[in-house]
């Protein structure tokens, strides 16, 4: 069964249409990515899962349910999660806060137990802290809890955004641009890490991707988008062969880039 | 390099000295003597040895400090500069009546800048003394800083180890706040009606900021409306209580009404502004608390205009009597305590951290599951009812409530406080009301001046100390890293 | 393109409390109009020449209220910072108005030089509020330009209250009364409508307009006016490009309160006197105009503050209402604005980083 379904999903900006038309399915325990060039709207499909916009038009099935016209925060809470492909974590949090803040759909003290310290909320926090320092351990940043977001190195905030995400425990999660910034070697243990993401937690993962190694050594499949419109589906040796996506790619580099580098 | 030195610095001392001149602060400050000598004149050697201060600090700031001959001629040259500042206004002031434009530059102003001389005479003595004086600070500032740097060092190498008796965290802090706090339970019973009721006075708006504080400091909503919330507290005791309306309700059983009533009113206002910018949201605010009075003053047949609600009674305990000063100051000191456990409860809590989320980022906050329109509306209305408390206890302190009890004033004072106490922190919020509150209240002899100084003060702070007196370490180093990096940003350009 | 969206977007879910709320807005104030205007239509009638009158009042507030709005928008449009001190830099040019005033009428040239001496005050007014916008921009605002926004903010609430106290110091409590030169006394007869137009309504409506129409080719012509648009859009880059963004700030301060410096010579002649507090009400409700307007645009500033001023003198009467509520009137309006069309009503001009 498929997690999640887009139909016919439009979204339009004034004139401009962002995204066309877009007939999209991911299996349950499916790698897949979306890759495309700069503008073609990739960005903006995840906005439109994630609740941020609305589409003009069409649907999106997530675990058998519409998420059009839910908020946000109610898409996250049925189990949708992203990145943001320009790291935005809560900079002035400590790494544990971030995380603790992810956790928040899945706690339930409400004012009074804050208040009065009921046994309840106490065990529920004392939980939640368990289960973030958890996280932190699984992303590899034990040691760094107590730091400040923004103090992390750059590859260490990438991981503490990857971990805030899972604390919402999501079923689908939605990675935008992972790579960027990042070095080979880095980019070969996050690689890694999103593999061991969907093995070990069992997880469904979309990710934007530009680091076309990455995209081709882990991806069950690729989807590919240009001008807003999805061009091209299939397992990541078709989409290397693809013509049409090398059309789409040929002001960047074209083949070559498609190519395994 | 010396020359612009002493000018920047006697430019600055100058002006200062003019502005004490003609708004008639010199005037207010003749009164009290020390040693026989008048404050205004205290004042006035004071600024003489700024002047000098400045000078040196500006030219010890280079690479190679001059000789020491030129920094004290520059000193000199600072002072006369300074005091050709203020030599013509005395001049002319001793031969013309200036006070048509100059309302405070009164013939006792003159007395005072010429030391009771003749005109020559009194201005040669001013402007050669400020020069005499800013000329021996610029001469003793290297011995005294030299001083100074070495009793830090003395202090920073002897003090830091310190009496093993002291080192335990739980002593150096526990020990401190039980005397505070013994102090604030038992010195309000010596100290007199007057005290009590400016320490009260302190403590509303201690509850006040902290109200706030929840809206300001935790959710980063920036509310300057925030007086309406006071507003609707107070007025809505009064109605429940004074006899114009009949209902005689007590004050215990009004309070949750009250509560109940000011946090509808929150999340009134908070339901249209969710989507507002920050900036936005305090014009907004402003507006609301701008219209709340406006409609209290207009409304003549409900709420009495402007001669108000009068007879409004204080609480009542069985068997003790709670309409005087002190039982007033200990019934807003439960409050206050009160107020700062629940707020720093929360704001430790998964409530206090889906608000620092809102704060820090809106569209993440949401996406990581955060319900943002309930937890805005939530600070909206905890906040709005700590104010609504604090209305109604003002309400039955006062006896009588006006709506030139509520400006837009009310909502500055409250946020000031807040920011000059260090916003976020509990701690920082009372210091900040016994500076904004207590302190002028307790300077009433000098009290045209305060609002003046006020501003002054904020503008001062903002330049000098914007992260607040007694600061949250998280909010310290939010300031100071932006502008690090701005620095760094404008530094590269 | 993708960046920027994800940033700003968020606030485009569909029906959720705040919309609901908003739509319950709309229906009570359009209820409450309707009802109130239809009650006046049919039971009161006014005479034309009451509207008449509160037109051309409505009309001369409005002026005085653009050039103020002029000021805000300006600083808001380059600083992103509500000058809250702007009303009050205002207040200090109408007292530097008053007592040139009062020295040319000691000389006598009141009379013998009556245009000049009417420009005289109206310029020393000016160059007066420039002096103190440009001193506030160097000390209080200056030092904090890369604070967090709410430093700013304090600063300048405390620069407003600083000027309206050290006002009151300086000039004293008392009431100045402006008395109107012989030239702008009286005013004509409209045919028979019965409506009358002063003298002083007329030179402030021609006065703001002149300065309006000349700002705004500044700014679209000149190169200082292109600078500052340049700084608007983005500091970094206009410095890159050669722009001394200082200069340019300091430009913008000295301009916004160079126009308000008029404003306040206006307002004076308008309500025929001045006190320490006259800048701090009409510096909210300019505010409000050049919010109106759609903060950082130059024409909207004029709109709003027309607007405004129409409201505020028009409303009370169509309305049915006691004048008193005018301000209620005003800020009614602000809120509603921003509710339903948070750019202004003709949009705001910001660059896409600040907004």
């Amino acid at each position: 069964m498929a997690l999640l379904e887009a139909n016919g999903v439009v979204k339009q900006f004034g004139g401009l249409i962002a995204v066309n038309n877009v007939v999209f399915s991911i299996e349950k325990g499916m790698i897949a990515s979306l890759i495309g060039p700069n503008g073609a709207g990739k960005t903006t499909f995840f906005n439109i899962i994630t609740g941020f916009y609305q589409p003009t038009s069409g649907d999106i099935i997530f675990d058998g349910q519409s998420l059009v016209g839910l908020s946000t925060d109610r898409i996250t809470a049925r189990g949708v999660s992203r990145t943001f492909q320009n790291i935005r974590l809560f900079a002035n949090m400590s790494a544990l806060e971030n995380v603790l803040v992810g956790e928040h759909c899945h706690l339930r003290s409400g004012v009074v137990g804050a208040i009065l310290h009921t046994p309840g909320t106490m065990r529920e926090e004392a939980q939640a802290e368990a289960r973030a320092h958890e996280l932190l351990d699984f992303v590899g940043l034990r040691n760094r809890a107590d730091e400040l977001a923004k103090n992390l190195p750059y590859g260490d905030q990438r991981r503490l955004e990857i971990a805030r995400a899972l604390a919402t425990e999501p079923k689908l999660l939605l990675l935008d641009e992972p790579s960027a910034g990042m070095n080979p070697i880095e980019t070969e243990d996050l690689t890694q890490f999103i593999r061991r993401l969907r093995d070990e937690l069992d997880l469904t993962i979309l990710l934007i991707e530009h680091h076309m190694r990455v995209v081709m050594n882990i991806s069950d499949r690729v989807s590919v988008m240009d001008l807003g419109e999805l061009i091209a589906e299939g397992a990541p040796e078709e989409i290397q062969q693809n013509q049409r996506v090398i059309e789409a790619y040929l002001g960047t580099g074209g083949d070559e880039m498609l190519g395994a580098e | 390099m010396q020359l612009r030195a002493s000018i920047k610095a006697g430019t600055i001392v100058g002006a200062t000295a003019l502005f004490f001149t003609i708004s008639g602060m010199f005037n207010a400050l003749a009164g009290p003597h020390i040693a026989g000598v008048s404050l205004s004149h205290i004042i006035l050697a004071l600024m003489g040895l700024w002047g000098g201060w400045l000078t040196v600090r500006d030219l010890m700031g280079g690479e190679e400090s001059p000789p020491p001959w030129q920094t004290t001629l520059s000193g000199a040259l600072a002072g006369i500069i300074a005091g050709l500042w203020i030599a013509p206004l005395v001049a002319l002031a001793s031969a013309i009546d200036v006070r048509y434009v100059l309302d405070s530059v009164t013939p006792d102003t003159i007395t005072i800048l010429s030391f009771g001389r003749s005109l020559p005479q009194g201005v040669l003595l001013l402007v050669g003394g400020l020069a005499v004086l800013s000329m021996a600070t610029a001469l003793l500032y290297p011995y005294l800083s030299r001083a100074n740097l070495q009793m830090r060092q003395d202090i920073s190498t002897s003090g830091l180890s310190g009496p093993a008796f002291f080192s335990g965290r739980s002593v150096r802090v526990i020990l401190p706040l039980t005397l505070l706090g013994l102090l604030v339970v038992l010195a309000p019973l010596r100290l007199g009606g007057y005290y009590d009721h400016v320490l009260g006075s302190v403590g509303i708006y201690v509850m006040m900021g902290l109200g706030l504080n929840v809206v300001v400091g935790f959710a980063g909503l920036l509310d300057l409306g925030y007086v309406a919330f006071f507003a609707i507290g107070a007025y809505a005791y009064a109605f429940l209580n004074s006899p114009k309306y009949n209902m005689h309700v007590g004050f215990w059983i009004s309070l949750p009404i009250v509560v109940a009533i000011a946090a509808l009113g929150g999340i009134l206002l908070g339901v249209p502004v969710l989507r507002m910018r920050g900036d936005y949201l305090a014009i907004v605010t402003l507006g609301f608390g701008e219209i709340i009075r406006l409609f209290l003053n207009n409304l003549v047949k409900l709420t009495g205009g402007p001669q108000g609600i009068l007879d409004i009674r204080p609480p009542s305990l069985p068997g003790i009597d709670l309409g005087n000063p002190l039982a007033f100051y200990y019934l807003i000191l439960v409050g206050c305590v009160a107020t700062a456990f629940v707020t720093s409860r929360l704001d430790r809590s998964r409530i206090g951290r889906a608000w620092a989320a809102i704060r820090e980022d809106e569209d993440v906050a949401r996406a990581m599951g955060i319900d943002t329109v309930k937890y805005k509306l939530m600070a909206f209305a905890i906040g709005a009812s700590f104010a609504g408390i604090g209305g109604s206890i003002f309400a039955s302190r006062q006896a009588a409530i006006f709506p030139a009890d509520f400006t837009l004033m009310v909502s500055i004072n409250v946020l000031c406080l807040i920011i000059i106490g260090g916003m976020g922190s509990i701690p920082g919020i009372i210091a900040g009301s016994v500076a904004l509150i207590g302190l002028p209240e307790m300077l009433r002899g000098f009290s045209d001046y305060r609002l003046l100084i006020f501003g002054a003060l904020l503008v001062i702070m903002m330049v000098f100390r914007p992260e607040g007196l007694i600061p949250s370490v998280r909010r310290q180093q939010e300031i100071h890293e932006e502008e690090e990096k701005l620095g760094i940003a404008t530094a590269a350009t | 393109m993708e960046a920027t969206t994800s940033k700003k977007l968020s606030n485009r879910s569909r029906f959720n409390l705040g919309s609901i709320a908003s739509m319950l807005v709309a229906v009570v104030v359009g209820a409450f109009i309707v009802w109130r205007v239809g009650l006046v239509i049919t039971t009161k009638h006014y005479p034309m020449s009451l509207w008449g009158l509160q037109l051309a009042n409505g009309l001369v507030l409005g002026g005085v209220y653009a050039l103020l709005a002029l000021g805000y928008t300006l600083v808001y449009g380059i600083l992103f910072m509500i000058n809250f001190a702007h009303g009050d830099v205002m207040m200090i040019g109408a007292y530097a108005g008053f007592f040139s005033l009062q020295w040319l009428k000691s000389q006598g040239l009141v009379e013998t030089q009556p245009v000049f001496s009417l420009l005289f005050v109206l310029f020393v007014g000016m160059i007066v509020a420039m002096i103190v916008g440009i001193v506030l921009e160097r000390l209080a605002y200056r030092p904090l330009r890369h604070a967090p926004r709410l430093v700013p903010l304090i600063s300048a609430i405390g620069a407003s209250i600083f000027l309206e106290q050290a006002a009151l110091r300086i000039f004293g409590p008392k009431l100045r009364v402006y008395t109107k030169p012989p030239l702008i006394q009286g005013g004509w007869d409209i045919g028979s409508t019965g409506i009358f137009v002063t003298r002083t309504g007329v030179l402030i409506m021609v006065m703001s307009l002149l300065m309006m129409i000349g700002l705004y080719v500044m700014i679209q012509y000149t190169k200082v006016g292109k600078a500052m648009r340049a700084v608007a859009e983005d500091q970094q880059t206009a410095a890159l490009m050669g722009v001394d963004v200082d200069q340019v700030i300091v430009f913008t301060f000295a301009l916004g309160s160079f126009l308000g410096g008029a404003a306040g010579v206006m307002l004076g002649f308008h309500n025929g006197q001045v006190d320490f507090m006259v800048g701090f009400i009409p510096g909210l409700k300019a505010f409000t105009a050049a919010v109106l307007g759609g903060i950082g645009n130059v024409p909207g500033a004029m709109f709003g503050g027309v607007f405004l001023g129409l409201a505020e003198s028009l409303g009370p009467t169509a309305l049915g209402i006691p004048s008193q509520y005018k301000d209620v009137i005003a800020f009614s309006l602000l809120v509603l604005v921003l509710i339903f069309r948070p750019t202004g009503l003709l949009g705001e001009i910001l660059s896409e980083k600040k907004a």
